[in-house]
Order: structure tokens, then C-alpha cells, then sequence
């Protein structure tokens, strides 16, 4: 009876603690772990995405995503859009400051814009490209013309940071942004020390004082720190520890969509991949929902296409498109000529575990219905260079992470793209993602990127897998953590609710 | 432990503890049971070797997943990992890697380096010089720096692993040979071969060599553990051999997130480099003192 009791009062002060402290605490300083550098903090040629995950915080752009994959306002309050949709007008935000304690006018726009558009910046998108001219109308707003209609600009638009011309000498180790935190220190290897910007524009916005982002590489580190309260959080975990998480008791686990799309790419100017009959056989023989749960331990949603389900206004459900079958996946390699068997090499990148778990499981798999695959792990440097550009490879496993727009998603496989690493070409696709940037209607642009994805699914371009989930394991007091549909840390939403 | 098994030998032949003194050299008795021990031992882990090759056990890379994790038990002698697959299977065929490549880099060791130091040291002059000062700045590397580099180089793989640790290690044997030959070269009874008139080639393979042997042997025992000892940690560094095939290093390294929950999957295959490296230092501690002349 008196534990019953006991039970209770925990239960109801469980219960009541959220309406008790209602609304996030400001103050705190706020350990995170990641696992490498940032690159540089010139945020026009950063190419990594661990650059971006820490200075979405120091930097902002016109417009800001939220939640949902939405273009939001930012820098810039509104905006307009011509009825052909190549001219954006954008109406600045009054009162914002830069860093370095400069108020925001047009004329920095015009400076960042104009640089990421020139060759010499090294801007590593193309969509600038697209830009015909940008000019400043008045003191608070600015216009820029494109060459045609291109329906994804505005969500490319989100990484174009915004900077102050007298900061950028030193952009690169000293960045100056309009964003909720400024940079007060950078140690390579070690961390990363973020403080709030008083002058912020968005009210009440940041909660926490500091923000250290600890370089840890090891995972079994991070979390051994996270056990000892000197990390508060570990954004995307490894599923492999996650365990460890789940059984700590003032730990916690988030779990959410990574927006990532983890695929097994092949070679289609190789044989036997050129015959989509032995692709379709790879995408029957291959038990996508044990993989998930063998390789990451659950943690995934099964995939169809070169989407994730995140991506809801145009995400086509093909997840069950190639249901396992290896009767049907055993046919289809006899009728095209491997009823003996084949051998192939699959390249994994070595430093990506969730890859190389998958590769191990795939080439069981695979081997099942006679296809002898040899496992080769590569170097990532050496993945991006034989495999991605130089496209020397028979299959490999990798993840496409965060797009917002389809076409951004999509645009990979068109016949004459840079980065088509698959040797994909397909008329009609070509034809539909031409049509896509150019359609400014929702439903149009719909039914368009819906065909996109089942051509590729029809094709076998590649084994859609899963995207995996994006753990974050944190202290139990951390709250108002905010997943993104990109691969960023907001730590300006979150505080110690203690 | 060397000195404990002595002790008990020569308890049980009922002579006086004072005579296994620490202090002692060590007598031909205490090396002959290291080096019994060592084989012993040594050919367990053959053996085991040789049980992965046949199809009493379960394939090393057959997974379950729905067996995975799963502590030791009657099917599965010493648990499963991750993918669930038979920890026994793969330790045991970790066991024919380990010796493949300790073997196989080995040999090639000793060849090359055997070949090259005899050479620099039976014809002296500026091929000594040469040869030397070659063998020289490839020992300024650590072994295992340079097989990782090696390695990064030439890809990763089977091949590839024996041939890096074989080239790292071939300095070693170079050195050794190198040493024995010159002072051969300058005894008695190569001397008299000379003066009786027989060739150079003669004088090498039936005096200087048969002479030399035993450095390069006990040499060898230690390479072999120490190239062991060098796989594990190419493998662990993923440079070693390529999954899904099991190797001793590879296997600790896919253990590591599991520790706490799975600790045997860290303990047989840190146990098994533990055995076959100790195993291989006993055999070599045991060969030095048996050939060495002061003890003899």
C-alpha cells in the first residue's frame, strides 16, 4: 500500500511537471557532440555537411525552412512571385543585425547574392546559374530576374547565406552571420564555441547562453560522455549504440526521418547491369525490411524510389514495388542469361557503418540466388573521386541526404548531369524533369515527380533501400529539440527544462 | 612462465629447486618445454584452422538475424554476433586467416630479406653498401606504419595484407642474415673451404648457411606472431581483410558498440590473438635458447 502511494505521487508529479514549468527556460550552456570539423566557415564554399549542421546557427539566409520541409521567411519578410515565375521581389526584415553589430540592408544581399553567383567564389551548387540579374529596388527591397522559370528556387535558396561585404576576408575561421549565435572559438578536432547573439532578431530566441560543439569521432566516446552529463546531446546517433541509450535512465532517445536516401547504385554501362532484367532480379532478391533490421536495427523506413517519405507533397509510396521474391528473382536472371551465376564487386565507403552493415547483408542476400558479390571498402576520399565523378564501379551503397525540392532530388538522374553516377538515360525522365522546373503548379508538379519516381522504380535504376532514422540521443532534461527535413543541429530552439 | 615450467620439470625428476634459479641461463630442458608448449598450442589453433575449412560447421558468414546476439549456448559453441552468424565458425576461420598471413608474410620475408642480407653480407664491398643502406630507411619506419601504408597503396585484401607485412618485415631478416653471414665469412672453416678450393656457392649453402640458420629461424617465429599481431590491426583499421570474411582484428572491431552487451564477442577473438601470439613467443623464446651455442 505505501508503494502504491509512492507510485502515485511519482506518477502525478511525472504527470504535472510539464504544466508546471510551461514554456522553454532560458540560460545553460549546452555540450553537443559531433563527430568531425566543419571544413571552413565561409559558408559560399563550404562543401560538408558538418559545416552545415553547426553554422545554420550563425548563419541565415532570405528564407529559412521549417519543420515540415516549408519555405518559411527569414532575412527577408515576404516576398513575390511573378506569374511566369522568374522574378522574385523580396522585402527585407527591419531590424536585423550582423554580428559584428551592422544593421541588414539590401545592398549585403546584393553582395552575397552576387557572390555566390560568381565562378571565382567556387559556390559548390549550380543553381545560381539560373539567375539573369539581381537588383536593389529601395532601402528594403531587392529583385532578382532568372534566365527561365526554375520552380526549386527558393528552396535552394535556403543554404545562400547571407554575409556582411567587410567580414569576408576572414570568413573562413572568423564568420560574422545574422543567425542566433556568433562563433567565440574554433579548436580543430576539439570543439566549437558557439555564444548567443544578443541583437538577435527573433524574440526570446536563443534559450541556452553557450553552445560547445565537441568533435568526437568515436560514437562509444560520445556516449560514454553523454553517460558522464559532460555532452548533453549526440545528434544522429548510430543505431549500433543506441541500445546503450534506451537502457540509461536519465537518457533519452528521439527518433525521426533523416530525409536521407540510402540506396545500392549500380553501374549501368557495366555488365550485367545494363540488362534490367538483372536489376529487377537484384531489387526482388534483396529483403529490404530484414536489411533494415539487420543493418540498422530497425531503425528505417523502407524506401521505392529516390525519395523519402518525408518529402509527403510529392513522395510516391513504391516502397513494395519489387516485393521479396527470389523464386521470381531467380527467373528473371536465367531469362537474361545468368542462370549460372555472375560475380560483381560492391564497393562500400568504409567510413560509413550503416553502408558497409547493409553491404555485408546485401551480398548474403545476393548470394542466395547466385550472384557472387566481393565486398571492397573504400576510402571516402576515394569513394567521391573512382566512384562518384570518375564512376569506375560495379555497385555501391551510399546516402543521398537532405533535398527539399523534388527536382533538386530527382535532377541526379537526367542523361546530361554532372553527378548522374548511375549512367542512367531515360528520354521520358529527361523530358519530365525539364517540364517540372518550368510548372509552377503544385498538382502539375505533382503528377510530374510522381512518373519520376516510378520510372525509376519500373527501371530498377538502383536499389531504394531505406531512409534510415535520425536518432538523437540526449539528457533527459534537454528539450525542444527540432527535427529538419536537412542535415542541421538547430540548437536555438532548445533549453534545460530542469 | 618459462621459469614455472621449468620449475615443475625438475621438481618432478626430484632435483634441487636452487638449480631453476631465475639467475640461471636457461638449460636446454626449460627451452625444449617452451618450445613443446608453443607447438602445442600452435597446433590447436591449426586444428581449429583446419575444422573451418570443413563442413561441420556452420558457414562463417551464414547470418540469422533473428539469432542475433545470442550468448553461448548448444548451438552456437561461443554465441552469435550482430548478424547473428556463429561466433565459433568465425573465430575458427579468423584462425586460418591468422595463419595464412603470419605464414605467408613470413616466408616472404625470410626469402627476400634472407636472399638480400646474404648477398650484402657474403660479397661485402658497395653491394653491402647498397643493399644495407636500402634495408636501413625502410627500418626507419615502425612495421606497422608501413604496412598501413603499404596497404593504402596496394588496396586492401588478402594478398595484399601478406605482401605489405611481408615487406615490412623484410628489413628484419635482411639485417640478421646480413650479420651471420659476415661472421662466417671470416671463420676457420670457411677459410679452409676456400683454400681447398671450393666455389662461392658451395662455401654459402654448405657452410655459411647451414651456420647461420638459427637467428634466422627464431627470427622467424617472432615475425610470425609479430605479423599476426599486425593483421589484427590492419583488419581492425578496415585495411586488413574485406567483410564479410572473418579476421581476429575485424571481428573486435565490429564488437566495440557491443561490448557491454555482448562481451563475448570481444573476449574469444581478443583471446585467440592472445593465444596464438603467445603460443608463437614461447615456440621462438624456446628455438633461441636451443640453438643458441652459449647454451648448448
Amino acid at each position: 500500500m505505501p508503494w502504491l502511494l509512492v507510485w502515485l505521487f511519482v506518477m502525478l508529479t511525472w504527470l504535472g511537471l510539464p504544466v508546471a514549468a510551461a514554456g522553454p527556460k532560458s540560460g545553460g550552456h549546452l555540450v553537443v557532440a559531433v563527430p568531425i570539423d566543419p571544413d571552413t566557415f565561409d559558408p559560399h564554399k563550404a562543401v560538408a555537411a558538418a559545416t552545415r549542421e553547426i553554422d545554420y546557427n550563425i548563419y541565415q539566409g532570405l528564407v529559412s525552412f521549417d519543420t515540415e520541409g516549408r519555405i518559411v521567411p527569414c532575412l527577408a519578410e515576404s516576398w513575390e512571385t511573378s506569374d511566369d515565375g522568374t522574378v522574385y521581389t523580396f522585402t527585407l526584415r527591419p531590424n536585423v543585425f550582423f554580428h559584428n553589430g551592422r544593421s541588414l540592408s539590401t545592398e549585403d544581399v546584393l553582395f552575397s547574392l552576387e557572390r555566390v553567383r560568381d565562378d571565382a567564389t567556387g559556390y559548390p551548387m549550380m543553381w545560381p546559374k539560373q539567375i539573369e540579374e539581381i537588383v536593389t529596388l529601395d532601402d528594403s527591397s531587392i529583385r532578382v530576374q532568372l534566365k527561365a522559370p526554375y520552380a526549386p528556387f527558393l528552396s535552394e535558396l535556403v543554404d545562400a547565406a547571407i554575409i556582411p561585404k567587410e567580414a569576408v576576408a576572414q570568413l573562413a575561421t572568423k564568420p560574422v552571420g545574422t543567425g542566433p549565435f556568433r562563433l567565440v572559438e574554433w579548436v580543430m578536432g576539439q570543439h566549437v564555441k558557439l555564444a548567443r547573439f544578443d541583437d538577435y532578431w527573433e524574440q526570446g530566441l536563443p534559450y541556452v547562453d553557450t553552445v560547445t560543439f565537441r568533435i568526437i569521432p568515436d560514437p562509444a566516446t560520445a556516449i560514454l560522455n553523454l553517460k558522464a552529463g559532460a555532452v548533453h546531446v549526440i545528434p544522429r546517433l548510430s543505431p549500433d549504440v543506441a541500445w546503450q541509450v534506451e537502457q540509461a535512465p536519465d537518457l533519452k532517445l528521439l527518433k525521426g526521418p533523416m530525409n536521407t536516401v540510402q540506396l545500392m547504385a549500380y553501374n549501368l554501362d557495366r555488365e550485367p547491369f545494363s540488362d534490367k532484367r538483372v536489376r529487377q532480379a537484384i531489387n526482388y532478391a534483396i529483403d529490404k525490411d530484414l536489411l533494415i533490421e539487420g543493418a540498422a536495427w530497425g531503425y528505417g523506413t523502407k524506401i521505392g524510389s529516390n525519395m523519402s517519405p518525408v518529402v509527403d507533397l510529392y513522395y510516391a509510396d513504391l516502397a513494395d514495388y519489387y516485393p521479396y521474391d527470389t523464386a521470381k528473382a531467380r527467373e528473371l536472371l536465367a531469362a537474361a542469361g545468368y542462370g549460372q551465376g555472375v560475380s560483381v564487386t560492391l564497393s562500400l565507403p568504409a567510413e560509413y557503418d550503416l553502408h558497409v552493415k547493409s553491404g555485408e547483408m546485401v551480398a548474403a542476400m545476393l548470394g542466395e540466388v547466385g550472384i557472387e558479390v566481393n565486398i571492397e571498402l573504400v576510402e571516402w576520399g576515394t569513394w567521391l573521386d573512382r566512384i562518384y565523378t570518375k564512376r569506375d564501379y560495379d555497385m555501391t551503397i551510399v546516402g543521398f541526404t537532405g533535398k527539399l525540392d523534388p527536382h533538386t532530388a530527382l535532377n541526379r538522374y537526367t542523361s546530361d548531369y554532372g553527378r548522374n553516377f548511375s549512367n542512367f538515360r531515360h528520354e521520358e525522365y529527361d523530358k519530365l524533369i525539364l517540364e517540372g522546373l518550368q510548372a509552377t503548379d503544385i498538382a502539375r508538379r505533382q503528377a510530374i515527380y510522381s512518373r519520376c519516381q516510378e520510372i525509376l522504380a519500373e527501371e530498377a535504376v538502383a536499389v531504394y533501400i531505406m531512409d534510415p532514422n535520425d536518432l538523437v540521443a540526449m539528457r533527459s532534461d534537454v528539450a525542444g529539440w527540432r527535427y529538419y527535413p536537412k542535415y542541421v543541429d538547430d540548437v536555438g530552439h532548445v533549453y534545460f527544462d530542469k | 612462465m618459462a621459469v614455472v615450467w621449468k620449475e615443475k620439470q625438475l621438481e618432478a625428476e626430484g632435483r634441487g629447486k636452487e638449480r631453476a634459479s631465475l639467475f640461471q641461463p636457461p638449460c636446454k630442458r626449460a627451452s625444449r618445454v617452451n618450445i613443446c608448449v608453443g607447438a602445442v598450442m600452435l597446433l590447436a589453433i591449426a586444428a581449429l584452422a583446419v575444422i573451418s575449412a570443413l563442413s561441420i560447421v556452420s558457414p562463417p558468414n551464414a547470418m540469422d538475424i533473428r539469432a542475433r546476439l545470442v550468448p553461448p549456448s548448444k548451438e552456437h559453441l561461443l554465441g552469435t554476433d550482430h548478424f547473428g552468424r556463429d561466433l565459433f565458425s568465425r573465430v575458427a576461420y579468423g584462425g586460418r586467416v591468422a595463419l595464412k598471413v603470419g605464414l605467408g608474410s613470413t616466408v616472404m620475408a625470410a626469402l627476400l630479406g634472407v636472399s638480400l642480407g646474404g648477398w650484402a653480407g657474403y660479397r661485402g664491398g658497395w653491394w653491402d653498401e647498397t643493399i644495407m643502406r636500402i634495408v636501413d630507411g625502410l627500418m626507419a619506419f615502425p612495421g606497422v606504419l608501413f604496412a598501413i601504408m603499404l596497404v593504402t597503396v596496394l588496396g586492401p585484401g588478402m594478398k595484399n595484407t601478406i605482401l605489405a607485412i611481408g615487406f615490412a618485415n623484410l628489413p628484419l631478416f635482411a639485417r640478421i642474415t646480413r650479420a651471420s653471414f659476415l661472421s662466417a665469412r671470416n671463420t676457420l672453416y670457411v677459410e679452409a673451404a676456400r683454400a681447398l678450393g671450393a666455389r662461392p656457392r658451395h662455401i654459402v649453402w654448405r657452410h655459411v648457411f647451414p651456420n647461420s640458420i638459427g637467428p634466422i629461424v627464431v627470427q622467424a617465429t617472432v615475425t610470425c606472431s609479430t605479423a599476426i599481431l599486425t593483421e589484427a590491426s590492419l583488419s581492425y583499421l578496415g585495411l586488413g581483410i574485406q567483410p564479410p570474411y572473418p579476421s581476429w582484428g575485424r571481428m573486435l572491431k565490429e564488437a566495440q558498440p557491443y561490448m557491454g552487451r555482448a562481451p563475448w564477442l570481444v573476449l574469444v577473438p581478443g583471446l585467440a590473438v592472445f593465444f596464438t601470439v603467445i603460443a608463437l613467443n614461447l615456440l621462438g623464446d624456446g628455438l633461441r635458447d636451443w640453438l643458441d651455442p652459449n647454451t648448448r
